[in-house]
This record gives C-alpha cells, structure tokens and sequence, in this order.
C-alpha cells in the first residue's frame, strides 16, 4: 500500500521511469540495511517518507517535470502491451476446459442483461421522442376513492378545460378511428387510423414533411374529409410518390370486433406525409398510419345524460414555467366548479395531470427495473464466479509468475498481464452476448405483452451497446481484480531470483521467449542452467 | 588571470562533488553508489533526494547524460539509472577546479 502510495506520488512528480528509478534505488538501500528492516510496517513507512522528501525536492528545485514519454517509448509499450495480448491468446487456448467455461458464463449472463437493459431502457427510460417532452402531460380524472387516474374522457370535459384552462400552450384531444383500410398484395388490410382534435400537432410539435398540417377549414362539419398518412404508409403503400397529396384512402364503416369504432364511410384526400421520426401514439404496439381531424359533435358539447361517450385521450403541453403541480391544481379546480354545476355527471371523479412519460410507463416502471436490478445482480455473480475460477488458475500458475518476476518482470507488468487474458475473456464474452441479446430481444419482443408501452421501440442500438462494453470492461476488471490482489509475484522461490539474474540478457529473452510459448517447466535451476547453455553455445 | 565572463563557477559547490563522484565512478555511477562514494569520501550524511536532485540538475545542464540499466531482481525488477560526464560537464568540472586552484593559491598559511 505504502509502496504503491510512494510510486503514484513520484510518477506524478518525476514520470514514471525516473519514478521506477527512485524505488529501485530505495528497494536496494533497504535491503542493504541502510532504513527499517525489510518488509516491515517501519519499512513502508519510511519508503514514503523518502519518496515524499524526492518529490517535494524535483518540485521545489523546478528541474524536473514529468517527460512526454518517446515515441520510442510509447512504441515499446505498445509493443510489450501487443505481446500481453499474444500470451493471453496462447493462456486461454492452453486452458480450453477453463475458456470454454467462463465463455459461456459471461456470454449467457452478459446476453441476458444486455437483451433486459435493452427492453428497460425503450420502455422505461428512455425519454418520449418529442421535442421538450418533460412538458408534455395527460389530462384526466382521479376517482378520490380509489385513486384510480382515467385517461379517458367525454367530449364535454375537454371542451371545457380547453375553453377554462391558461397553463397550457396547447391542449388536444384524441380517438382511435376504424374502418380505414388498404389493398396490399390484394389484401385488405387495416390501418391504425387516429382522429385528433385541433392542437394535436401543436402539442407534440409535429409537421408533415410533404404537404400541409390540418387547417382550422378542416375541423369544420361537413367540410371536405382530409388525412395525413405515416412515412411509414407513404413507402409501404405508395411506393414514396412525391406526387401523393391529392390521392385517396378509402374507408369503410363496417363494425368489426375489436376494431375501433369506425368514422364515416367514403373517401379521404392525403393533404400530408408525417416524418419518419413523429410516431404517435408512443405506447402503442403499431404505429398510426392515418390521422384525420376530429370535430366535437354538436350533441356532445353540451353536458347531456344520454350522450356521454368516455372516448377521448387528452394531452396537453404545459406553457413555460408551469409546473405538473401547479396544472394539476388548475385542473382540479375547473373540475371542482363544473362539478358544482353538474354534481350528478363527475360523482366522485375530480380533474387531474400527470406527467405523460409517467402515464405511458408508470404502470411499468417498477417491474422493469426490478427485473434490470435482478439481472444485474445475477451480473455479478457470474463475474465473481469467474474471479474465482482465474483465482485457482492464478493460483496454479503461481510458480510462472514467480519465474517472471525473477525475470525482472515489475508487479505492475505482472498484473497487466493477467488484466489483459481477464478483459479479452469478457471482450469475446460480449460479443457472443451481444449475438445472444439480438436473439433474446426478438423472443422478448415477441413473449412481452402487447399492450406494454413502447414495445416497438425496442432494438439494440448505441447506448445499449455503449452499456454492453461498459459492461465487459468492468466485468473483466472486477474478473481480474481478485487474482490480481492475490498474486504473490514478489515472493520467488529461494535460488531463484539470483540465477535468473545472473543470466545474460540473451539468457533472460530466451525465458520470456519460453514463457510466452508454454515450453513446459523444468525446476528452475535446471531451467536457468539450461538457458545459460543454449545461450553460450549459440553465442 | 580567468577572463571576466568565467568569474563565476559553472558549477556550484555540491554539483561539483557530485560531477567528482560520477567522474570517479566512471560506469558504475547511480544514485546510491554516488551517494555512498561522497559518504565515504567526505565522512558526512548525504541524503538521496539531494543527490538525485543534482544529478537531475546536471543533466538538465547538459553536464551529464543517464541511461538506465537492465531491472534486477534485489531493486524489484526496477532497473538503475546510471549517469556519466559528458564532455561538456568534464570542462566546467575542470573550469570550476581551476578556479578555487586561482583563488586559494596563497592561501594556504590560512586554510592549513
């Protein structure tokens, strides 16, 4: 700890290899007996000690700065960090019983939780693809028994906030429309069709990328039936004409089962092409591929028994500076004063907002990331399993790192090694999890409920992969930590460590040499003799 | 007489016994072995740091060049730096002698 202390603070003081330097020196003038015995607490102590009088010197003094390293240098680390990476490659392949299991631990478990965090970030945390969406709310009705939020309104209840309310920039109004269908390989099929109030694209901040937005002659009865199609419709079923403003949709007022309820029967004129990026409804497994314009009818403007039809979704965007709360109030208070006037038509219900990120993913929200806390943790057990799993291969291999650090291999270099076969085992770790969490994200897609929001959404793209790496990165870290703590590379066999220095340079490359290749180990004085031979016959 | 330019030592006083030691030391000269040849030579404490500091100096002077050695096992695998004169620092170590050799001619009923 002490000598690691005295190194980070030389190297920040001198650079590292003067720093390398200065230990070695410190290391010598302690064995020599020249400070506190060796390897005692005193010891630690007083290499700080010096290290701190060497820094505190270079600063003071102003003659020493920490170099840049070379380009010789940095070739030379490139270089030695290239034959870290060979000999992981050569370590893992000796050992294919070990590969193969902590491969498929990490695949498995990195798959997993990349294919999870894949679903949970779509649906969950992701924001809503529109333009300052924190402002954008539901407006609904809270019945104060339960607490239960209804998002679904009668006409009469939106024409009055929009007429009482002034914490809104825009408010709208909207209902699923059915009936609208078109020929595709000569089958009919049915498009999700949207008919939304006047304000609508004002709240989500949408404009058509071909042609017009709705006019306010559009949201007049009986005028002229019009209809902006998806991008998405354009290329399908237009084959991307540039020249489709003015050609028809057809629909038919058929009332089918499970569909919705359908709008009038007849043709509609496309005005537009919606963007690419506009996708509205969020929560919906399919895109809409057809909006029209919604008037309020007559019957259900005014507060009527019979003609009450909970059928509306109303969204707002909130004016600048308003907060959820404030609109809240607002809203409950409009709602408190109709319901003076009408006690028989709001009963127990009062006016409420919310946050729209938090209707399409509250109902959600804790399940996911229960399930993402779940996995995660299952994460981390796998990666403790393979810390202990290169633990007793460390463990087995003590005897290597023993011969290397007689070789003048530095703790340091030691460790990288081993950080370097930890981290290429999660690298390939993750790239088979990531070919398992394409695969598990389309049985997710496909095994997750229809209905769960923005399910559609859900793909493997930049910042799950950014997670999947982050992922490996730390899995091999944490992988390597436990070995890396426990290796004992200072500690070398009696005999060893004055043989192998006795060698000539050649004598030493052609170990490393041997180490790298996997030669098998005879014991090391047998080892060192038989290098120096070969050495001396070949010079 | 040294010409006016020359008056002042191109080295100081410590910088001139550790340049000695280095010179005497020839291959041989680091840190430690420089700092127990002035030890042993002027029978005083010399610490590390001021030793190290020195040398870094002298180097920056262009009076000395290091290299470092092959890591050895008693150091920890870390290799030694060894420094040498250069021929630049061999004249100002000459230049600097001959100087105090000026001065304290004459001297020497008073010095001892």
């Amino acid at each position: 700890m002490m000598t690691r202390l005295a190194a980070m603070l030389l190297e920040r003081a001198v650079g590292a290899e003067c720093a390398r330097s200065i230990l070695g020196d410190l290391e010598e003038d302690l064995a020599r007996g020249r400070g506190p015995r060796w390897a005692s607490r005193a010891a630690g102590v007083w290499l700080l000690w010096e290290a701190i009088a060497h820094a505190a010197s270079a600063r003071w003094d102003g003659a020493v700065r920490p170099s840049r390293p070379t380009r010789a240098r940095r070739r030379l680390e490139v270089t030695t960090m290239w034959y870290d990476v060979r000999d992981a490659i050569r370590s893992l392949r000796s050992a294919p019983l070990f590969t193969m299991v902590a491969l498929l631990v990490l695949s498995l478990t990195i798959g997993a939780s990349t294919a999870i965090f894949s679903v949970v970030d779509a649906v969950v945390l992701r924001a809503l693809p529109y333009d300052e969406p924190h402002q954008l709310v539901q407006v609904g009705t809270i019945d104060r028994r339960t607490g239960q939020f209804d998002t679904y309104q009668p006409a009469q209840n939106f024409t009055d906030w929009v007429a009482r309310q002034d914490v809104f920039t825009s408010i709208a109004a909207t209902t699923a429309a059915g009936g609208f269908t078109v020929s595709e390989n000569g089958v009919a099929k049915d498009l999700a069709a949207l008919q939304v109030t006047v304000g609508y694209f004002d709240v989500y901040r949408g404009s058509p990328q071909i042609g017009r937005p709705f006019s306010d002659g559009d949201y007049r009865e009986h005028s002229a039936r019009v209809a902006l199609i998806s991008e998405s419709l354009w290329r399908r079923h237009f084959g991307a004409d540039p020249d489709v403003i003015g050609r028809t949709l057809r629909s038919t007022a058929e009332l089918r089962y499970g569909a919705p309820f359908p709008v009038d029967a007849g043709t509609w004129t496309i005005i537009g092409v919606m963007p690419r990026s506009f996708r509205s409804p969020v929560s919906g497994l399919r895109h809409t591929d057809v909006w029209v314009p919604y008037v309020v009818p007559r019957s259900q403007q005014a507060r009527g028994v019979d003609d009450r039809r909970d059928n509306l979704e109303v969204t707002a965007r909130l004016a600048d500076g308003v907060t959820i709360e404030r609109a809240d109030a607002h809203v409950r208070a409009i709602t408190a004063s109709l319901a003076h006037a009408h006690p028989t038509w709001f009963g127990e219900e009062i006016g409420a907002v919310r946050s729209l990120h938090e209707a399409t993913v509250g109902i959600v929200r804790a399940w996911m990331l229960l399930l993402l806390g779940a996995v995660g943790v299952v994460l981390l057990i796998a990666s403790v399993s393979v810390a202990h799993l290169m633990l007793a291969r460390a463990t087995a291999r003590g005897h290597e790192m023993q011969i290397r650090a007689a070789l003048g291999a530095s703790r340091w270099r030691v460790a990288r090694a081993q950080l370097v076969e930890s981290l290429m085992l999660s690298t390939a770790g993750t790239l088979v999890g990531l070919l398992l969490a394409v695969w598990g994200i389309n049985v997710l897609r496909a095994a997750l409920p229809e209905g769960l929001p923005r399910i559609s959404t859900v793909a493997l793209d930049v910042r799950v992969l950014a997670v999947a790496a982050l992922t490996s990165v730390v899995t091999g870290w944490r992988s390597a930590s436990r070995p890396r703590c426990s290796s004992r590379a200072r500690e070398q066999p009696a005999g060893c460590a004055p043989a192998a220095a006795a060698l000539p340079p050649e004598a030493r490359a052609c170990a490393r040499r041997s180490l790298s290749l996997r030669l098998p180990w005879p014991s090391c004085s047998r080892w060192a003799r038989a290098c120096s031979c070969r050495v001396s016959s070949v010079s | 007489m040294l010409p006016r330019s020359r008056l002042s030592p191109p080295l100081r006083d410590f910088e001139l016994v550790v340049m000695l030691a280095v010179l005497g030391l020839r291959e041989e000269a680091y840190p430690l072995s420089i700092r127990d040849a002035i030890e042993e030579r002027s029978g005083r404490k010399v610490s590390r740091a001021s030793v190290f500091i020195t040398l870094e100096r002298l180097e920056r002077k262009g009076f000395a060049r290091s290299r470092y050695g092959d890591p050895t096992p008693v150091r920890g695998g870390r290799a030694k730096r060894f420094f040498r004169a250069t021929p630049r620092g061999t004249a100002a170590t000459r230049e600097t002698l001959h100087l105090m050799h000026a001065m304290t001619a004459g001297l020497e009923e008073i010095l001892g």
